[in-house]
């Protein structure tokens, strides 16, 4: 097991933070890690690196404490924070030197790849890069070091579409060099075209632990009806969607389609549609919930 | 100790470190440029002009009986402790408040590089930076009281040295400050308060009268007097273990504290 957390709580005094979390990540594996805005993501991110102690529970990445043993951990570790803040007054150059003195490392072969890769300019001083640029830049650092396990929060946030498709397929590259992810994220179709599974965190809480096949078979169906007879749609007891000149939106599980239709056999329809829901709308689904 | 860190500190401070020396050495070739030793009582009449001032910084115009003794009470008291506060506060920010408050400690902590180490690093660059400030000093004090006549090397030296680890000590109990309080709002202000807080006890128990005087003896500053340093009128051997062992009880509790510290980076 890459990382093993175990009924984790770490609170902050204004009583917020994650509770009683525990989820395991395989060696190998790709997992997402999703939440709306301060649902506790990057709490947990700073729990898994050592930089905040849980207040219980136990955080073991790569058989080690992850408080106590935070700067062995990192040997194995690419992190790539969430607020990208380097050393001041360097040069892009300098501060990757500075990285493979820290790492111990003289192998720049990987890093000069992945600057090449992201189309990063070196020659510049860090404060005058753009906000995407910082990005490939904290990318380039993460990756580097060819680490057995990455943490990414939020790792393409700033990134134009281009340059997330090709993070999107560094990742699956590493994902096939047997690398463990663990990234947060708000792009559905980064964490549906690279992760095994999928953590949900919401309050502070896990609300969804499940990999993405399973995840995919809850969808709720949507159809988009209309008929004459709107008022009695309401009282079928399925939750509507928007309402718009095609129809009214009404959701339905799966395995409650039999007796929706039966349902709505009573009503007069006008026209009827199936629309298919994205993996962002189930998530968005779950996020509400 | 991390000596990539170390380096970078040096590299990234080496500007001000310098601008600092300069400036300080500078000050402290004009001071002793101003007097002559054929001719004291000159000098003591120039300064006679502003006693009350004077006295304010600890400066004592009986006691410029010649050149060492002019220079210990004109510049090793309450402006020294001036300069070394301001230089030790513009360290301390960017060393131990800055990384936390904007995150790049995350940087730092990503690598296998313990959070120990990271202080140990820290402060040692800080030690180091204050010990060329006084290296500094007492190498343009040889040059200049050389220039003015004979002077007691040794009873320089000790004054020199008993000043370090004087402003070592508040610039350690500084450290810690900053170390505790680096991820709140008011870090700046809470950090620098314990060194304003003795100068001030300084500069106000000098102007009081003998009887309320014992406002001096709060601050660590009003333990010594440079006069009787270099005159060897005041055993100050006890001082140094005083003022190395709050050093290193600062420099511990500092560790403690970081190492235990929630970092919200």
């Amino acid at each position: 097991m890459m990382i093993h957390v175990s009924n984790m709580t770490l609170t902050y005094p204004n009583k917020k933070g994650v509770f009683d979390l525990s989820f395991d990540v395989k060696k190998g594996e790709v997992v997402g890690y999703l939440g709306p805005n301060g649902s506790g993501k990057t709490t947990t991110i700073r729990a898994l690196l050592g930089f905040i102690k849980a207040n219980s529970g136990e955080v073991i990445i790569n058989g080690l404490n992850a408080f106590n043993d935070a700067s062995q951990i990192m040997k194995v570790v690419g992190y790539l924070p969430g607020e990208i803040s380097f050393l001041k007054g360097l040069t892009v150059k300098q501060l990757l030197s500075y990285t493979l003195k820290f790492r111990n490392s003289h192998e720049s072969e990987k890093m000069e790849k992945l600057l090449h890769y992201f189309q990063l300019n070196v020659n510049g001083d860090i404060k005058t890069l753009s906000k995407g640029e910082k990005q490939k830049l904290a990318l380039v650092i993460a990756f580097m070091n060819d680490a057995k396990l990455l943490i990414l929060d939020e790792p393409t946030s700033g990134l134009d579409p281009l340059m997330r498709n090709k993070f999107i397929e560094l990742v699956l590259e590493e994902k096939k060099a047997g690398k463990t992810i663990f990234m947060s994220s708000h792009l559905f179709d980064e964490i549906e075209k690279t992760c095994d599974k999928v953590l949900i965190i919401k309050k502070g809480r896990i609300v969804q632990e499940s990999n993405l096949k399973t995840l995919k078979s809850q969808e709720r169906k949507c159809f988009l009806i209309k008929t004459a007879e709107e008022d009695k749609l309401k009282y079928l007891g399925y939750p509507l969607g928007e309402k718009s000149a095609f129809g009214v939106e009404v959701f339905v599980y799966g395995d409650q389609i039999d007796g929706f239709l039966k349902a709505i056999s009573t009503l007069k329809i006008i026209s009827f549609e199936e629309r298919k829901q994205n993996l962002e709308e189930i998530f968005l689904n779950l996020y509400k919930e | 100790m991390n000596k990539t860190l170390l380096k970078y500190n040096f590299k990234s401070h080496s500007k001000f470190i310098t601008i600092f020396i300069i400036l300080i050495v500078f000050y402290l070739a004009v001071i002793i440029s101003l007097i002559d030793p054929q001719e004291i009582d000159n000098t003591q009449d120039i300064f006679q002009l502003m006693e009350g001032f004077l006295s304010f910084f600890g400066i004592d115009l009986v006691a410029m009986s010649n050149p060492l003794s002019y220079t210990a009470t004109t510049f090793f008291g309450g402006l020294l402790f001036i300069f070394i506060i301001a230089f030790q506060l513009i360290l301390i920010i960017p060393l131990f408040i800055t990384p936390v408050q904007d995150t790049s400690l995350a940087y730092l902590l990503s690598f296998p590089l313990s959070r120990k180490k990271y202080l140990i690093t820290q402060i040692s660059f800080l030690i180091g930076a204050l010990l060329l400030v006084f290296v500094s000093i007492f190498t343009i004090s040889v040059i200049m009281l050389t220039i003015k006549g004979g002077f007691n090397i040794l009873a320089l030296l000790n004054l020199v040295s008993i000043m370090f680890f004087l402003n070592l000590a508040v610039m350690m109990i500084s450290t810690f400050l900053a170390v505790s309080f680096s991820h709140h709002k008011n870090a700046k202000m809470l950090s620098s308060t314990s060194a304003i807080v003795f100068l001030f006890l300084y500069l106000i128990g000098n102007l009081l009268k003998e009887k309320t005087k014992v406002v001096l003896y709060l601050s660590p500053f009003g333990w010594i007097n440079p006069v009787s340093v270099v005159n060897n009128s005041f055993n100050v051997l006890p001082f140094y273990f005083i003022y190395g062992f709050i050093s290193a009880i600062f420099f511990s509790c500092a560790i403690i504290v970081f190492k235990k510290k929630r970092l919200a980076i």
